[in-house]
């Protein structure tokens, strides 16, 4: 019993990390039908700028994944400005620009960082144990700062006029132009939210995992997991989705096999593209069907 | 009159290269190194070339070595493969047909080593390496002139058991192996070296090459509570995080890292381990205390002008290899023939700047005394031993 609420724990923690990172994919498909594969990349530069802020300026732990996600969100408006929006007729080519972000970046980081992983000192090194299950305090701080951030985004999504701006564009973006919605300015929010989200998951998983130019690739794929699994059009599936897919990994690792900790990810994916393609909490009428 | 000092000029920069004789009086022999001087693995080609470099600087000090009364010198041609898989074929290729190079040092990784070996294999020259695919084709006939030069896998995995049970004294062991051809070929090697030694494996598993957060194997393993973790990783930057999660969730305090893991992650972390236990690579240089290794570092120091940290310990064996194949070349009486070489350095048991004591066995494959690093938490100190 105590290896299940162990593992539970786990599961939870690392839950929390993918749902920032299904968040932050969620808002660019639902608006421009791309699967952004440069969200990744957002994660590990928040990674790194947040290692430079602790341990080169001796900026507090918070506060530089606040400058982190401020940083990455400027940057990831650019990125729309300058790459997304000339190729968002055709989703496909943003596809395809959104893989050469990823090569871009992680160039960049390879030539003045190298390989050598980055590890940001954790802001709380201690652990207290209930009954025989351990509690590592870094990772309830992540557990409740990433809780913070998916609730501050739900909030802000159901409460006031740009979060309704923003669902309605998701929902329908012709008709949102009709409405006299400001598209335009709604995508530059939605890609600035994801970079907001991108980079609080680098930093946050940068206490417990060191990062290095390939810390994107494996946090991306467990976002597009809870992405298709927690439904294209569902903020709360994806949330839900990434706690079932942080939790189905941590005890199908200690109980089955840690080697194939990825494939209880993908095989998830593979029963829910079978039996409920449209998504966990997506409804069957969802405007993409 | 300027015209005339140029030809001659020119006639002298010929003559001078074209017989290959140095400046010492001696003759030049080409050697080729193949290292991936930078890119990504950078880490691992500088510093296997700096024992090249300088076991050439040292012999270059000494005025050479002596072949049937003449004296010769070893000159270096390098190539940098850049970390490309498709660059060290291009770069042994030069070395091979261009620059007709007979002794070829590297290409020192797997990714380099294994495109480049047919071109090597077919030229039937001489070529040390330390890529761990080499090992597969050592005694074979066609490989007569191929030398692996880190000891085997079975003897530094005993060597590294053998030490850590002398310290920790354990009976049972939590195995953590990453799921990768290098892990799978280390894991039975493990539990035949842990049984050997009386170390009950109460928990294994295979666990992502490429993960860093293990908290849920390393809980199950807590679960079986083992009295040592043994492998996790076998890169520093790896093994680190996966040391700190061991820690923190309770599963032990002592700790075997996989071979290739050093010091650094338990000196990082710094607190809650009794005991940790792992191999260097050749000779312990930061601070070294056996007289091999002060030797090297003086050197070193003296001939590269800096002083090594335990980064560029790898590059002892390939400087010991440089040395045994001026004392092999000595023995068999040519500079020139590759198979009497290759049959020499089988034979030889010492040679000038010896650090490791090398010997290659019939096979090609190297042996010497593995150093095993310990850190005992009671102390908070490292020492050293031979194992």
């Amino acid at each position: 019993l105590e290896l299940l609420a162990q593992q539970l724990v786990n599961g939870l923690m690392a839950g929390s990390i993918y749902a920032l990172v299904g968040l932050g994919l969620f808002l660019v498909y639902g608006l421009l039908d791309i699967l952004n594969f440069a969200q990744g990349q957002l994660v590990v530069l928040g990674g790194y700028l947040c290692f430079v802020l602790v341990t080169v300026a001796h900026v507090p732990f918070l506060l530089a994944i606040v400058i982190g996600m401020i940083a990455i969100a400027i940057l990831a408006i650019t990125l729309e400005g300058l790459v997304f929006r000339p190729v968002e007729a055709t989703p496909i080519n943003g596809l395809i620009v959104s893989i050469g972000v990823i090569g871009i970046v992680q160039s960049l980081l390879l030539l003045k960082a190298g390989t050598t992983p980055h590890p940001i000192p954790p802001l709380l090194p201690g652990t207290f144990q209930f009954g025989q299950v351990v509690f590592i305090d870094e990772r309830l701080l992540i557990l409740c700062v990433s809780g913070c951030l998916v609730a501050a985004f739900m909030v802000f999504l159901h409460v006031g006029r740009w979060g309704k701006a923003m669902r309605a564009t998701l929902q329908n973006r012709e008709a949102a132009i009709l409405m006299g919605i400001p598209v335009r300015a709604i995508t530059q929010l939605s890609f600035g939210v994801g970079g907001v989200l991108g980079a609080a998951a680098g930093g946050l998983l940068g206490t417990i995992v060191p990062v290095d130019p390939f810390t994107g690739d494996s946090v991306l794929l467990k976002g597009f997991i809870v992405l298709i699994v927690g439904g294209t059009t569902s903020p709360i599936g994806v949330v839900v989705a990434s706690v079932a897919l942080g939790i189905a990994e941590a005890l199908g690792a200690g109980y089955i096999s840690a080697s194939a900790q990825d494939a209880f990810g993908f095989l998830i994916l593979v029963v829910f593209l079978l039996v409920r393609p449209e998504g966990l909490l997506a409804e069957r009428s969802a405007r993409r069907a | 009159m300027k015209h005339v000092l140029g030809l001659v000029l020119i006639g002298l920069l010929v003559a001078c290269g074209g017989t290959g004789t140095s400046g010492s009086g001696g003759s030049n022999i080409r050697i080729g190194s193949v290292m991936s001087e930078t890119g990504t693995i950078a880490y691992y080609g500088l510093a296997d070339l700096s024992g090249i470099q300088l076991a050439v600087k040292e012999m270059g000090a000494d005025g050479g070595f002596l072949v049937g009364g003449k004296r010769y010198q070893f000159v270096m041609d390098q190539q940098d493969f850049a970390s490309q898989a498709s660059q060290a074929l291009v770069a042994t290729q030069k070395l091979i047909d261009e620059d007709q190079v007979k002794f070829l040092f590297g290409p020192d990784v797997t990714a380099g080593w294994v495109p480049a070996w047919g071109t090597i294999q077919k030229a039937g020259i001489i070529n040390f390496t330390s890529a761990t695919p080499a090992r597969g084709y050592l005694g074979q006939a066609t490989a007569s002139g191929l030398f692996y030069v880190l000891p085997s896998p079975e003897f530094r995995t005993n060597a590294l058991i053998k030490a850590a049970v002398a310290v920790m004294h354990p009976s049972t062991a939590a195995l953590l192996i990453p799921n990768d051809a290098v892990g799978n070929s280390f894991k039975p090697l493990f539990e035949k070296a842990l049984q050997a030694n009386n170390v009950k494996v109460v928990y294994d598993t295979l666990v992502d090459p490429a993960a860093k957060d293990l908290s849920a194997p390393l809980s199950a393993a807590k679960a079986a509570h083992p009295d040592v973790l043994v492998g996790g990783a076998y890169l520093d930057g790896t093994f680190g995080p996966i040391l700190t999660q061991a820690v923190q969730l309770g599963v032990t305090k002592n700790f075997i890292p996989m071979i290739g893991v050093s010091e650094a992650p338990m000196k990082q972390l710094g607190h809650g381990v009794d005991s940790y236990v792992t191999t260097v690579s050749t000779l312990n240089l930061v601070g070294p205390t056996d007289d091999a290794a002060k030797t090297y570092v003086s050197s070193y120091q003296k001939y590269l002008g800096s002083t090594p940290d335990n980064a560029a310990a790898p590059g002892v064996g390939y400087h010991d290899a440089v040395w045994m194949l001026a004392a092999a070349m000595s023995a068999a009486g040519t500079t020139t023939d590759v198979a009497k070489i290759a049959a020499a350095m089988k034979q030889v048991t010492s040679y000038p700047h010896a650090n490791l004591s090398m010997t290659f066995d019939s096979s090609g494959q190297v042996s010497y005394p593995q150093t095993v690093s310990v850190y005992q938490g009671s102390t908070g100190t490292f020492t050293y031993q031979r194992a």
